[in-house]
């Protein structure tokens, strides 16, 4: 009699598992979905007026030096925390024409993440160009697989319209914001380049590629439009590399001599402070690049850099 | 015998039960929770639907260029004024204010597993001025010409070239492919003689003391006055003193009378005020702007002038020449 109430019971459990099992999986969220979505503040409290300036030519070893100035990775990123790295991918160029993130220093952040305890780091962009193409030759995906992180390539279910609180521009626009399911960390990592039409891309500027749809349209307003992109994004680090600078003919460059060895590399937890050391490496100030001066204004960071006392240091 | 069950053994039972109804609760709810990081990378190679996927039959407009050491690392794009932005993002407008018609390109890889690869571009322009005007507001100071067309320079790791109505980048991923680019560059070039005659204004520049590299036409919104385009502009030197000449032939004389008081009210709306000339130039301007002096005429169908100088002596001496070399 036991043995057939257990058998019945055995019988029932898989009955009604086999019922309740999904073999597919749930699908990503709809695009259809009305429902406005905004980023969470990804920012560390107590952290926000860390930078760092760090001479050298080595990326690794600058990003060493930059991030024991501001107390190691793990000031930043804790045990079990999901990082989202986001990169410029936006084309796809070879890693020489620094046009796109550095992948040797995309490789050392997020190895640096997984060893400070994080339960996972993922890398993600929505490219002008061909996302495939984007990842694969610029080294980007090669980098982030190698340091045991994984690429999120954006599709259409990913992306969730938002709109900027305080802004003009970017209303109910589409967000890449599948990736950042999870997430409790956010670093941005860009090269530092001339932009035809907003005089640099930047950290700011790197926002872009979390925008979907036709977003070219944007380039009309380039400077409140990157001011709003700062104002979307709050992030927990962000690394501008300035070791190789593009100073002309951006932000696809295209040649060798487009490029200058500036050995700069900034990191900070204020994404303004970094643009506006960044600007300095451009021969440009602050009141060359109107965004950046447009987000001070509304409250994303400062431009006045020293009065977050950087740390300068040389990596050489 | 009927066993007896005591209180405690029917307690742990019902603990263990309930356990495992939390279990299938907790598995039920995270089944339906959508995890990118586990769903997606599992099919990393997927590309985005919206985007078209190339198909890798269509035929290569660049086949006959290539050498058979090079093979497709990709299947050939085309952009047109509406997505060329989808190419190269805030580039765009330089090409569209210069008269764009479409791009075509496409990556060849050379040898196994695709590390040295190239991509040729080649935008097809609105006539040979535009195609010069993409070609001159790029160019590389550290360029180094090439002897293809009146107008191809090279880098380390790529070409440059304006060719009739076509402006061609071809770009390498390494410099040890710089041969191989510039070989493809030369078959496009035989293969599409020019009747000549393009680019004309370029020969109005005088040539004493000319960087003729300089040479740069410059479609929109000239020297920051929206209304003034299509102007092209050289660089001279005269002694120490650097000068910037320019030349922008209009619809007809009086359009270019008009021009030459509007640009001066645009100055004088600026900050400059007019000083007396000293040239022997009829209805020449000169106007002083901070510690710079500008200089400009209308003769014939033709605006031009000084840019800019900061040696008066020097911008009036070129200023004379310029007006002697005109039409």
């Amino acid at each position: 009699m036991r043995s057939a109430k257990a058998g019945a019971a055995v019988a029932l459990a898989g009955g009604v598992s086999a019922w309740l099992f999904d073999p597919e999986g749930p699908r990503a969220p709809s695009a259809s979905e009305s429902d406005l979505v905004t980023l969470p503040d990804f920012s560390v409290s107590g952290l926000d007026r860390k930078l760092s300036i760090i001479q050298g030519a080595d990326r690794v070893k600058s990003l060493d030096v930059a991030l024991k100035a501001l107390g190691g990775i793990e000031a930043f990123v804790k045990r079990g925390d999901r990082v989202l790295v986001k990169v410029n991918a936006a084309f796809a160029t070879p890693a020489i024409l620094s046009a796109t993130t550095n992948p040797d220093l995309l490789a050392e952040v997020c190895r640096r993440c997984l060893k400070a305890g994080a339960a996972s780091v993922v890398v993600t962009d929505n490219p002008i160009n061909d996302p495939e193409s984007c990842f694969s030759l610029t080294g980007l995906r090669e980098a982030a697989h190698s340091a045991g992180a994984r690429v999120i390539l954006p599709r259409a279910g990913f992306f969730r319209p938002t709109t900027v609180a305080g802004g003009s521009l970017i209303k109910d626009w589409p967000l890449l914001h599948t990736p950042f399911q999870g997430v409790t960390r956010l670093i941005s990592i860009a090269p530092v380049k001339d932009h035809n039409r907003s005089g640099a891309s930047m950290i700011m500027k790197n926002w872009y590629g979390l925008l979907g749809g036709r977003r070219n349209i944007f380039h009309q307003d380039i400077h409140n439009t990157i001011k709003e992109l700062a104002m979307m994004v709050k992030p927990t680090l962000v690394i501008l590399d300035g070791t190789t600078t593009m100073m002309t003919n951006g932000p696809t460059g295209g040649s060798l001599s487009d490029l200058k060895a500036t050995n700069t590399l900034i990191v900070s937890a204020d994404q303004v402070a970094a643009d506006a050391v960044g600007a300095t490496l451009l021969g440009k100030t602050v009141s060359d690049l109107p965004f950046i001066l447009k987000a001070v204004e509304a409250g994303v960071g400062t431009a006045d850099v020293e009065s977050l006392r950087p740390v300068r240091a040389s990596a050489v | 015998m009927k066993p007896r069950v005591n209180r405690t053994e029917s307690a742990v039972g019902l603990l263990i039960l309930l356990s495992l109804l939390g279990i299938c609760i907790w598995v039920y709810e995270r089944q339906s929770r959508f995890d990118p990081s586990v769903l997606v990378v599992t099919a990393p190679q997927q590309a985005v639907p919206e985007r078209p996927a190339s198909a890798p039959t269509i035929e290569s407009p660049f086949q006959s260029l290539i050498s058979e050491r090079l093979s497709p690392l990709g299947a050939p794009e085309q952009f047109g004024a509406e997505t060329l932005s989808e190419k190269i993002n805030g580039k765009a407008e330089l090409y569209l204010s210069s008269g764009f018609v479409s791009l075509q390109c496409q990556r060849f890889a050379k040898g196994e597993g695709g590390r040295a690869w190239l991509e040729i571009f080649v935008y097809e322009m609105g006539d040979s001025s535009g195609a010069f005007s993409v070609f001159s507001s790029q160019r590389r100071a550290e360029g180094e010409e090439v002897d293809l067309t009146r107008f191809a320079y090279r880098t380390a790791n790529a070409l440059f070239l304006a060719h009739g109505k076509d402006y061609v980048e071809i770009v390498g991923s390494e410099e040890a492919l710089i041969e191989e680019i510039l070989a493809i560059g030369k078959r496009f070039v035989d293969a599409r003689p020019l009747a000549g005659g393009e680019t004309g204004e370029l020969g109005v520049f005088p040539p004493d003391g000319l960087d003729p590299a300089s040479i740069t036409l410059l479609s929109a919104n000239v020297f920051g006055y929206e209304k003034l385009d299509d102007t092209y502009t050289a660089m001279y030197t005269s002694g120490k003193s650097k000068l910037m000449a320019f030349v922008s032939r209009r619809e007809s004389s009086d359009e270019a009378a008009n021009m030459a008081a509007a640009y001066e009210r645009f100055l004088l709306d600026n900050g400059g005020s007019l000083i007396e000339s000293r040239l022997n130039i009829p209805g020449v301007r000169v106007i002083q702007l901070f510690d710079m002096v500008e200089i400009f005429f209308n003769k014939g169908e033709r605006l031009a002038g000084v840019h800019e100088a900061d040696d008066r002596d020097a911008a009036e001496d070129l200023a004379m020449m310029l007006y002697g070399s005109l039409p």
